[in-house]
């Protein structure tokens, strides 16, 4: 009998279509990995992201930590008042290159109302032997406060990391170049009493005799006030976020502001939204 | 053969499935794995090929278990699954040449169809896999399978003639085949 092509077809299909072969382990495995890759990629797309984000801050970081120069100095507050200055200002120290640097004894210091860009002022503490520091060097479009220290006597030591500058003849400035260059640690072995320096309160005015002007321009204030971060030594969380701050705001008073204090802790000491000003007074 | 200690219902796990449950994917993996193997070994040219095909088959599945809306048999549902995902892979690996007809096979060989009942499985299963490649995809998708000559046009890429040729081409050559085997087993059977 001759076979009909439904046959053939019939043939094979009742012996194939029940038809079982069991295939390897591997089969199954197979299978997880690729269904498991599919949910990892949804999920892990978004944490790359974040990942590299971090990464990126974290570089940023490190790239500033390793652009200063390794040294100590003593961290510098800057305080400020809202309204009315306070500068009392100590000064100590043994920076004898300040000297050098024509420094010269009489470094005035005083208050003046005149309008100025910026003038901040910084007065480096000693740790040790300074009982207070205070800088008030605060800018305002309406008040200038130019804070400066009166010496009558000559100083041994400065160091005073300010940079005023003035905008008009009447401001006076006082800079000390010297000093942010080379960051060293201020330590005064002369304790306050016996300082040399006198501080002296000038509210209104001031002395026609500035020895010491330097008219700086403004970027320059920029860097240097940058520079200051960075030659102090980036030891905190706090210090790191001072110095990208630094970078991106150019305000007197920072976003968000970190204290410069020894050791780890890091407190918030001032933060500026424009609207809303705080600092903490030191 | 795979065993499975409990009884759960494939609608069960289908539902389970859906919501991302891997246990209930390998059960239901378990349930149609051996089935479906079957299916990929008439396509492919060997078990290594046939695994490639069942796991890329059954990955499709769990990716579209929520296309699957319970309007008929979730196994002819996998099953029409495995076809076409083994004819993407082999479409993929191999180059489908259309047969150039050599030898003139007979259409109208004859058959017994009392000795060829007694042929097992597994020497049918050879046979196909001694197909070439167009004659076999065909003849599974027709005669196996189900499909239609335009439907497997659409499968393959080919006209309705060719798959109409190319069927009783496979035809001819698998009853030819078939006599050759059955002729064997009687010897052997004395």
């Amino acid at each position: 009998m001759s076979m009909q092509d439904k046959d053939i077809d019939q043939l094979f299909r009742s012996k194939l279509e029940g038809m079982q072969v069991e295939p390897s382990a591997k089969v199954w495995k197979g299978i997880v990995t690729e269904l498991d890759g599919n949910h990892k990629k949804r999920a892990l797309a978004p944490m790359l992201r974040i990942a590299a984000g971090i990464i990126i801050i974290m570089a940023i970081g490190f790239y500033f930590i390793t652009k200063q120069t390794p040294v100590k100095s003593n961290q510098v507050a800057l305080s400020k008042s809202t309204e009315k200055h306070q500068p009392v200002i100590t000064k100590n120290g043994d920076n004898e290159e300040d000297t050098d640097k024509g420094f010269t004894p009489q470094a005035q210091q005083q208050v003046a109302t005149t309008a100025y860009n910026k003038a901040p002022v910084e007065i480096s503490k000693s740790t040790a032997h300074v009982k207070s520091i205070t800088i008030a060097a605060k800018q305002n479009t309406d008040q200038n406060i130019i804070a400066k220290t009166t010496v009558k006597q000559p100083l041994s030591v400065n160091e005073i990391k300010g940079i005023s500058q003035p905008v008009t003849s009447q401001a006076l400035a006082v800079t000390n170049t010297a000093e942010y260059k080379p960051s060293k640690d201020v330590v005064p072995d002369v304790p306050l009493t016996s300082s040399k320096t006198v501080i002296t309160d000038q509210p209104e005015g001031f002395n026609t005799a500035p020895k010491i002007a330097v008219n700086q321009p403004a970027d320059e204030l920029k860097d240097t006030e940058t520079t200051r971060h960075k030659k102090r030594g980036i030891r905190s969380f706090g210090d790191l976020i001072n110095v990208v701050v630094a970078k991106v705001d150019k305000r007197e008073d920072k976003l968000i502001e970190f204290s410069n204090t020894d050791g780890d802790e890091s407190t918030i000491t001032g933060m500026n939204f424009g609207i809303v000003k705080v600092k903490r007074e030191k | 053969m795979l065993f499975l200690k409990h009884k759960y219902s494939t609608e069960d796990l289908v539902q389970d499935c859906k919501s991302g449950s891997r246990k209930a994917q390998e059960l239901l993996y378990k349930q149609f794995a051996s089935k479906m193997m079957a299916v990929c070994m008439r396509y492919a040219v060997d078990k290594m090929e046939a695994e490639d095909m069942l796991q890329n088959g059954f990955i499709k599945v769990f990716q579209k278990m929520n296309d699957y809306r319970g309007d008929g048999s979730f196994e002819g549902w996998v099953r029409r699954i495995m076809v076409h995902s083994s004819i993407e892979y082999y479409r993929k690996h191999h180059k489908m040449m259309q047969v150039v007809e050599l030898d003139d096979h007979s259409a109208g060989q004859s058959v017994n169809p009392a000795a060829a009942a007694s042929l097992n499985a597994k020497d049918l299963m050879g046979l196909i896999q001694q197909l070439s490649p167009g004659y076999r995809m065909v003849f599974n998708l027709y005669a196996i399978e189900g499909y239609s000559h335009k439907e497997i046009g659409d499968i393959m890429g080919i006209t309705e003639g060719a798959s109409k040729s190319q069927l009783s081409r496979a035809r001819a050559i698998l009853k030819e085949q078939v006599n050759k085997l059955e002729g064997n087993n009687y010897e052997y059977a004395g």
